[in-house]
């Protein structure tokens, strides 16, 4: 094949070459505005920030609160706010488990949630109305059934929640349950050892291994209690059937019982 | 007359394009399933044995990641061995298919046994088998293969054709190849690193933040992975296909190298809705993505003069009136059409793809049905129909056999457009009123039943299933033109003594220097990729983020301890 030829260009490409560039610093400049002058920017995220474990929602003046979201496999904690018409939320949002994602339908809130991390971002409510909330990152199985919602009211002057877990809630599992039987609050010594300052100290087990009792052990006594027998006690507390969740909720009791 | 294809490397080449679009049966099927999941139609977890999860997990894995690396290994081989007039390495070809074979085989069959139903993302803490990891990391190197097989053919040709411009179809598809070499690095980081060793048991806890950010540098690289193949057909096929030449072959080498610099550094307007980054990294690697539309534009305008110069080449005259002398229904020139629709779509996926880039504006649009409506107009339309009929053409090429039912194949294009069409209405309205992407929606949203029924997105959902139904129905239609092809009337076969792929001179032959040499190009990129990425990465290193528990997708307690 010979070599070839130059044959130049169309003056027309150089046109062509300086609309695409003028169009793309056009766009450019567009969203500089829309983020600096009108303020609509990204989620902004907590770097190295403490990580709830719990959702809750905050006041921090009127018209002026905070909701913290936690999402976990397959619902979102709290499944239901009802703040005044113009409020302005400060919405963060962290995951128990997998990826999860939030949306605010009619809004420009749009969140991801990742476990060990919190994103955040400000929202401002002006007309009442239900807003719904849906999980729009796939999280297993029951990603489908994932959602929560918003409602803004002009009947209301305060923020209600609805879906939180309640401060007393491990309390309440040991009264039911009725483990106070055997295991007191205050330090005495029944049937089971007290749960008073019991967390985080070393227990001599009957077969002679010692184990610190933490989140895992507790677990473990609740679910197989005489697996282990632990020095000192008798083997027999019986099988209880709680819930993940209520073994979450006794174990976070037992570690307030300083 | 070119030389032909080596003997070995067709077989080599049918195979790379015949087994995955073998494979494309049950991506296609669970693509038409899921629009009807969506709507509402299908009310269960499962159908027919495949779960709405794991179906999608086969539809993503499939189609965007085993169809498209495939295709782009043997259009490489088939124009980087006739344009260089010299064999490619039949040993390095060998072992980059079996390798990719065996990947994808363990990734499909992981999928099939419901082990890894963690979507073709595979984001952690949802864990997979370790298999399915392995087969992703094997698929990976085998694909790596084919560049270190060109170069030796390249540098051969160098040597004899001194001072000659090296062909645009092998600037093209190296392109692609160094692309893919430079965006597969940090996710084979992330897969054989972190993701393996982890889903064994041989490590506790994961970096989600992390992971996400080194899929995603690899992510968004993918994308113009599978365009730059797309982009080798319609610089040097189609304005030969559509009766003349290519504009200007300054546009082609230019749009390539832009490609080399902005690929990669651009993966974070994946990730605006993150923690973990600020946002001033998120700003800046918007606008290397909106610097993307610089070569976009520049392609269409080319690729629009090219077709207009064939047009007048035709016959053509007038301002307007040219665009009838185009041979969109012509049998004997069926490529034609795949290509052109190709493009008409992608004129859509264009735009929405610069709105999706837009920053804040994404907030409105991430993670809903607007994104799959987005990426259908794209890789679901020029790629996908550059895919569809060059395999064809090639296929058919290579077997010397003709064409069997050339209407239906020259039908195919039309009716997939207006398909994807219908269908990305359907999502994109949807999107814009929240309806979630990824999401068995007929179980709860769709459901009336359900205390979460949205009436509001049965409009959306069913226009979605409509147009998803055509594009199913012009994928079957494809089957049938393909199989006819391959297994009917063998007596046809052409007396055809060579087979190659036609390919177009230019019209303005431009000698820019500068876009004569990939190492300048290269050095801008990596240069440019780690500017954007050095300190988002190392903030994420240094932070708290660590030591997530893996989960099972089908269970809320952690399969693992907590580190």
């Amino acid at each position: 094949m010979p070599a070839q030829p130059d044959n130049g260009a169309n003056p027309t490409e150089k046109r062509v070459l300086l609309a695409a560039v003028s169009f793309t610093a056009a766009s450019l400049a567009l969203i500089a505005y829309a983020t600096l002058g009108l303020g609509a920017t990204v989620p902004s995220c907590l770097p190295n920030g403490e990580i709830f474990k719990h959702g809750s929602v905050i006041k921090h003046g009127a018209g002026t609160y905070e909701i913290h979201f936690l999402a976990k496999m397959w619902g979102f904690e709290p499944t239901r706010v009802r703040v005044p018409a113009g409020s302005t939320l400060d919405i963060y949002i962290t995951s128990k488990d997998v990826t999860h994602g939030l949306q605010i339908t009619g809004t420009n809130v749009n969140l991801m949630a990742i476990p060990k991390a919190i994103t955040s971002t400000r929202v401002h409510f002006a007309k009442p109305g239900t807003y719904a909330i849906v999980c729009h990152e796939y999280c297993g199985a029951g990603h489908q059934k994932m959602n929560a919602v918003i409602e803004v009211s002009d009947q209301v002057t305060d923020i209600y929640a609805e879906g939180l877990p309640s401060p007393g809630a491990g309390r309440a599992v040991v009264e039911d349950k009725g483990c106070t039987a055997c295991h007191s609050a205050d330090g005495t010594v029944g049937v089971g050892p007290s749960f008073k300052a019991l967390y985080g100290q070393t227990v001599e087990l009957a077969n002679g291994a010692s184990r610190i009792v933490d989140d895992a052990f507790i677990r473990a006594m609740i679910q197989h209690p005489n697996a282990t027998p632990v020095k000192g006690f008798d083997p027999v507390m019986p099988e209880l059937a709680l819930s993940d969740e209520e073994i979450d909720q006794v174990t976070e009791y037992i570690k307030e019982l300083k | 007359m070119k030389t032909e294809l080596q003997p070995p490397l067709q077989k080599i080449v049918l195979l790379e394009l015949l087994v995955p679009l073998a494979l494309l049966i049950f991506g296609a099927y669970h693509g038409v399933l899921q629009v009807l999941y969506r709507a509402g139609v299908i009310r269960a977890t499962s159908f027919l044995g495949i779960e709405y999860y794991q179906g999608l997990t086969l539809h993503g894995v499939i189609n965007a990641i085993v169809l498209t690396t495939f295709f782009a290994v043997a259009l490489g081989q088939v124009l980087v061995s006739q344009e260089l007039e010299s064999p490619i390495s039949i040993a390095g070809s060998t072992l980059s298919l079996v390798l990719m074979l065996l990947g994808a085989v363990m990734a499909a069959t992981m999928i099939f046994l419901g082990k890894a139903t963690v979507l073709y993302t595979f984001y952690p803490p949802l864990k997979a088998h370790p298999i399915f990891y392995a087969g992703l990391a094997i698929f990976v190197v085998g694909s790596w293969i084919p560049l270190y097989t060109f170069i030796p053919v390249y540098l051969r040709w160098r040597k004899s054709h001194p001072g000659q411009k090296t062909p645009l179809a092998v600037v093209g598809m190296f392109t692609a190849f160094i692309v893919w070499q430079i965006c597969t690095l940090p996710v084979a980081y992330e897969v054989l690193v972190m993701l393996l060793p982890w889903s064994l048991g041989w490590t506790s806890g994961i970096n989600v933040v992390l992971s996400r950010t080194l899929f995603w540098f690899f992510g968004h690289a993918l994308v113009y992975f599978w365009l730059l193949p797309i982009y080798v057909l319609y610089y040097t096929m189609l304005p030969r296909l559509a009766g003349g030449k290519l504009f200007s072959d300054f546009a082609g080498r230019f749009t390539f190298m832009m490609f080399i610099v902005l690929s990669t550094p651009l993966g974070l307007h994946h990730q605006f809705a993150d923690p973990g980054i600020s946002s001033a990294w998120k700003g800046m690697q918007m606008v290397l993505t909106l610097m993307v539309a610089i070569p976009s534009l520049l392609t269409a305008f080319t690729i629009a003069a090219s077709l207009e110069y064939g047009a007048r080449q035709n016959g053509g005259t007038g301002l307007f009136v040219w665009w009838k002398k185009l041979p969109y229904f012509c049998t004997d020139n069926w490529l034609f059409s795949y290509l052109f629709c190709g493009l008409a779509i992608f004129l859509f996926g264009g735009v929405t793809g610069l709105i999706n880039a837009s920053y804040s504006m994404n907030n409105v649009v991430h993670n809903t049905a607007w994104i799959p409506a987005h990426f259908h107009l794209t890789v679901g339309g020029p790629i996908f129909l550059g895919i569809l009929g060059m395999s064809l053409y090639l296929i058919t090429g290579i077997l010397k056999r003709p064409v069997l039912s050339p209407k239906l194949a020259v039908a195919i294009p039309y009716l997939w457009m207006g398909g994807t069409f219908i269908f990305s209405t359907g999502l994109f309205l949807g999107g814009l009123r929240g309806e979630p992407r990824r999401t068995n929606l007929g179980l709860t949203y769709l459901n009336p039943a359900s205390p979460s029924y949205r009436p509001d997105w049965w409009i959306s959902t069913h226009i979605g299933a409509v147009g998803g139904c055509i594009m199913g129905l012009a994928i079957l239609m494809y089957f049938i033109v393909l199989v006819r092809s391959l297994v009917g009337a063998t007596s046809l076969a052409l007396e055809r003594e060579t087979f190659s792929v036609p390919l177009s001179e230019p019209y303005h032959n431009e000698n820019v220097p500068a876009l004569r040499n990939f190492t300048p190009w290269i050095t801008a990129a990596i240069l440019l990729i780690v500017v954007a990425y050095a300190v988002p990465i190392t903030d994420i290193v240094k932070s708290n983020y660590k030591g997530a528990p893996g989960y099972a997708p089908d269970n809320p307690v952690a399969i693992e301890k907590a580190p």
